[in-house]
């Protein structure tokens, strides 16, 4: 009854008391969990460990442990340690030229990504979901419920493949995704509810902000208006592969060069790689670090550092002023810059952010913690517990997506920095005589060629009346959710030849292998399962006749005629009376059947809110802030 | 009366023009994102919040479509039911041609180090932007007196000129690996 609420501001269907919903930060490094209690987002922590999860998972013999128990086998057990795993979630094997530097074993017999371990083959998508469950119950041990969602937040830069990844490890683990959000997006929020970013002089004003995030693996700019509550994503840039890991790999190669040493062991290269991280975050607040390492010391100053690191940080800078010019804006027109991810406490990137913008930089929000107090904001509204009339998100597609043409060339269907949601058609035609068949090969990136950019997913629209060639008009349709997970459908207009998917990555997992997994996780638990997901169906029935009883009640007798009313009052009857049978099949039905059913009384009711929303709007009080 | 037959410039309430205060129309369009977006409808049954979807993507097609001139040229015309066949839509002014030429050239010759590059393709830009507004003039006109040949001519030109700021925003990406 989404759009039955929205005629009606500050009058949503009951609040769900106590729900409990939590914002989770998967980052490269370290993961963290948030909720708002209280009316404000907070960290959740477990005793001693503290709040942050390092991104660890330790597939031992006999157990699988998570985030500071699995640190513990890092150099002891390295081979079964795997770290920084969202550097290879929604990737395959080609993307990795340098797979030897990895300590691990990789499966060799496939492109996806595939790691042995004691526990088997792990996947990245597998390890990212043992986090992400740990993440959830630690939660729910500490707020003492189920966890009822969770936003779950992404770079702004990770493509098609890396997000859907990312919603595969949750479904693993078995929490109910409100919304992937981008992290830039989350910091914003974190910042924005926080009065740091208003200027109470000129409360009305617009706020041009950028959010400038580099993380352990990931970098993403982001250029944001905030205006009366609103999160306008203007453009966003970055690079998926490119941290603070980038910056230890630099510096464990400057340490091999400067002690003239060399690794040949898995434990050799994690403990260089060691080495050189605490080195570098020692920096962040010392002039200058020594390094033991293999016996011998190197003087490591901050000027070396910056100097080894320099190309790096000078890419993130031209990252930043493409995403500019694509907002269409010049660097004095940013108030300020959010400073985001632990790899911005380095004092040469402040340096040099601060220097290209020009402004001030905000990280009065601790940089590892803001990405997840936002997530909670958000997860807190999408929820359901606070109606928030005023917070509003606009968020984009980071990377265009397209169709392969003739001569692997690109063709552009949904350009960079477009809001979502989202849906394109284009007409495509048939280069041969009696073409019967279609290969759409979705793409995603830049370049002009197919072969620079990254592949999808391909299929087939089959049965196309043969004709001459450029007759048959083949309408291909791309569709981006809220999540920015894209679809792609096609059609033979003339004939009505249809092909539909879900763009799923076309490596990675398959659909059957996630089904095969939760079948093996849901055998230990199969009735807590089945009795969790009759619960969540009664709450989604109760939900939605309530819903339809306020909505009939406010505008029943005027949009409705009295038949219609009746039929909807039975089936509301019905709905409540399959909700108490416990019959999970059956209320699946009756759910789908009402919701059909008051489709068109929401349309109508939609139509008169439109009206009303446009009849009576502060146009004058925008065109003033200026 | 459907919201799904209304036009664009309906759903904003904005006359049906090619001049539109774009100001104006972002106010509408936060307005209707406010009660239209399908964060809105969170907490609630599944099959209502893909109608939102729809409904907000519908929101911002016409938003898109209105707020870029080229889109909106294009649109007015489908409204008036004239079909804009972009390859159709041949240019036969050879001064002009020459002039998009000659364009290209010098854009093509920039190199990483030629002198003041940043300063050179800024004024590229000014100049993609310049023909732009120049061109949007003229469509404009021969809109308003329902010329369709010369409003089609316009949008072609319209066209180059937004062809050209992307041309310049690629080379600066080749040059500087952006």
């Amino acid at each position: 009854m989404s759009l039955l609420q929205i005629s009606e501001p500050g009058q949503s269907p009951e609040p769900h008391q106590g729900k409990l919903a939590v914002g989770i930060d998967l980052g490269t490094s370290n993961s963290l969990v948030c909720s708002v209690r209280r009316g404000g987002p907070t960290p959740i922590a477990d005793g001693e460990l503290g709040d942050l999860v390092p991104s660890v998972v330790h597939y031992g013999s006999d157990a699988i442990q998570v985030g500071h128990a699995a640190t513990e086998y890092l150099l002891t057990d390295t081979e079964n340690t795997l770290t920084s795993v969202k550097r290879f979630i929604g990737k395959n094997q080609s993307d990795f030229p340098d797979l030897a530097s990895f300590p691990y074993r990789f499966e060799a017999n496939t492109e996806n990504l595939k790691i042995h371990t004691n526990q088997g083959l792990v996947s990245p998508v597998e390890a990212s979901s043992k986090i992400l469950n740990y993440l959830v119950e630690r939660a729910e041990n500490q707020l003492r419920g189920d966890i009822d969602g969770a936003v779950i937040t992404v770079p702004a830069y990770f493509d098609d493949a890396q997000r859907q990844a990312t919603k595969d490890a949750a479904t693993l683990a078995g929490i109910k995704v409100l919304r992937l959000l981008n992290e830039p997006t989350a910091a914003a929020v974190a910042y924005g509810l926080d009065t740091s970013l208003d200027d109470p002089s000129a409360a009305d004003s617009e706020r041009l902000i950028a959010v400038y995030d580099l993380g352990g693996g990931t970098f993403d700019i982001s250029i944001l208006r905030l205006h009366r509550g609103v999160f306008e994503v203007l453009a966003t840039g970055g690079d998926s592969a490119l941290g603070g890991d980038d910056f230890d790999a630099i510096l464990a190669q400057w340490l091999l060069e400067q002690t003239g040493l060399e690794t040949k062991t898995p434990e050799d290269k994690r403990a260089l790689q060691l080495k050189a991280r605490e080195a570098k975050e020692n920096l962040a607040w010392l002039q200058k670090v020594e390094i033991e390492f293999g016996g011998k010391t190197a003087e490591l100053t901050r000027e070396t550092f910056a100097e080894l690191i320099d190309s790096l940080v000078q890419k993130t800078v031209r990252v930043c002023r493409r995403a500019l010019r694509d907002a269409e804006i010049s660097t004095d027109q940013i108030d300020a810059v959010v400073m985001v991810g632990g790899s911005t406490r380095i004092a040469a990137v402040q340096a040099k952010v601060e220097e290209f913008f020009d402004a001030p930089l905000k990280s009065d929000i601790d940089p590892d913690r803001v990405v997840a107090l936002g997530a909670a904001i958000q997860a807190d509204i999408l929820i359901g517990n606070k109606n928030d009339q005023d917070m509003l998100l606009l968020d984009v597609v980071p990377l265009s997506l397209g169709l392969e043409t003739v001569g692997g060339l690109t063709e552009k269907i949904i350009h960079r920095n477009t809001t979502i949601p989202v849906a394109r058609a284009q007409e495509f035609t048939t280069y041969k005589d009696g073409q019967t068949a279609m290969q759409i090969h979705a793409v995603q990136g830049e370049r002009e060629l197919v072969q620079d950019c990254r592949s999808l997913a391909r299929f087939e629209l089959t049965g196309i009346p043969p004709m001459v060639a450029g007759a048959a008009r083949i309408k291909v349709q791309f569709q981006v959710d809220p999540d920015g997970l894209l679809s792609v459908s096609a059609e033979e207009t003339t004939t009505g030849v249809r092909a539909e998917v879900e763009v799923k990555p076309s490596y990675g997992l398959q659909e059957n292998e996630i089904a095969n997994m939760l079948k093996d996780s849901f055998e230990n638990a199969t009735d807590d399962v089945a009795a969790r997901s009759l619960r969540e169906h009664q709450v989604e029935a109760e939900g939605l006749a309530f819903a339809i009883e306020a909505a009939l009640a406010a505008d029943g007798k005027a949009l409705l005629s009295e038949e219609e009313q009746e039929v909807i009052g039975t089936a509301i009857n019905e709905l409540r009376r399959i909700a108490t049978s416990g019959k999970l099949r059956e209320l699946q039905c009756e759910i789908q059947h009402v919701s059909k059913l008051s489709e068109s009384f929401a349309t109508r009711r939609m139509d008169k809110s439109v009206r009303e929303a446009l009849a009576g709007h502060a146009v004058d009080e925008f065109e003033a802030a200026d | 009366m459907s919201s799904s037959n209304q036009t664009h410039f309906e759903w904003f309430s904005i006359p049906r023009n090619f001049d539109i205060d774009l100001r104006s129309l972002r106010a509408k369009y936060l307005d209707l994102q406010k009660q239209l977006h399908p964060d809105k409808s969170a907490g609630l049954p599944d099959a209502n919040q893909s109608q939102a979807i729809v409904l907000n993507t519908r929101l911002n097609d016409a938003y898109d479509s209105l707020k870029d001139p080229v889109k909106r040229a294009i649109y007015l015309l489908e409204l008036s039911g004239v079909e804009y066949d972009a390859d159709r839509q041949t240019q036969n002014d050879p001064i002009y041609l020459m002039q998009q030429l000659e364009i290209r050239e010098e854009l093509g010759d920039l190199e990483v180090d030629s002198p003041h590059l940043d300063e050179s393709l800024d004024k590229f830009r000014s100049l993609a932007l310049s023909q732009l507004e120049q061109y949007s003039e003229e469509f404009s006109l021969a809109y308003d007196k329902a010329d369709w040949p010369l409003s089609c001519a316009a949008i072609g030109r319209m066209m180059f000129a937004g062809k050209l700021m992307r041309d310049v925003n690629e080379r600066e990406e080749q040059l500087l690996d952006l």
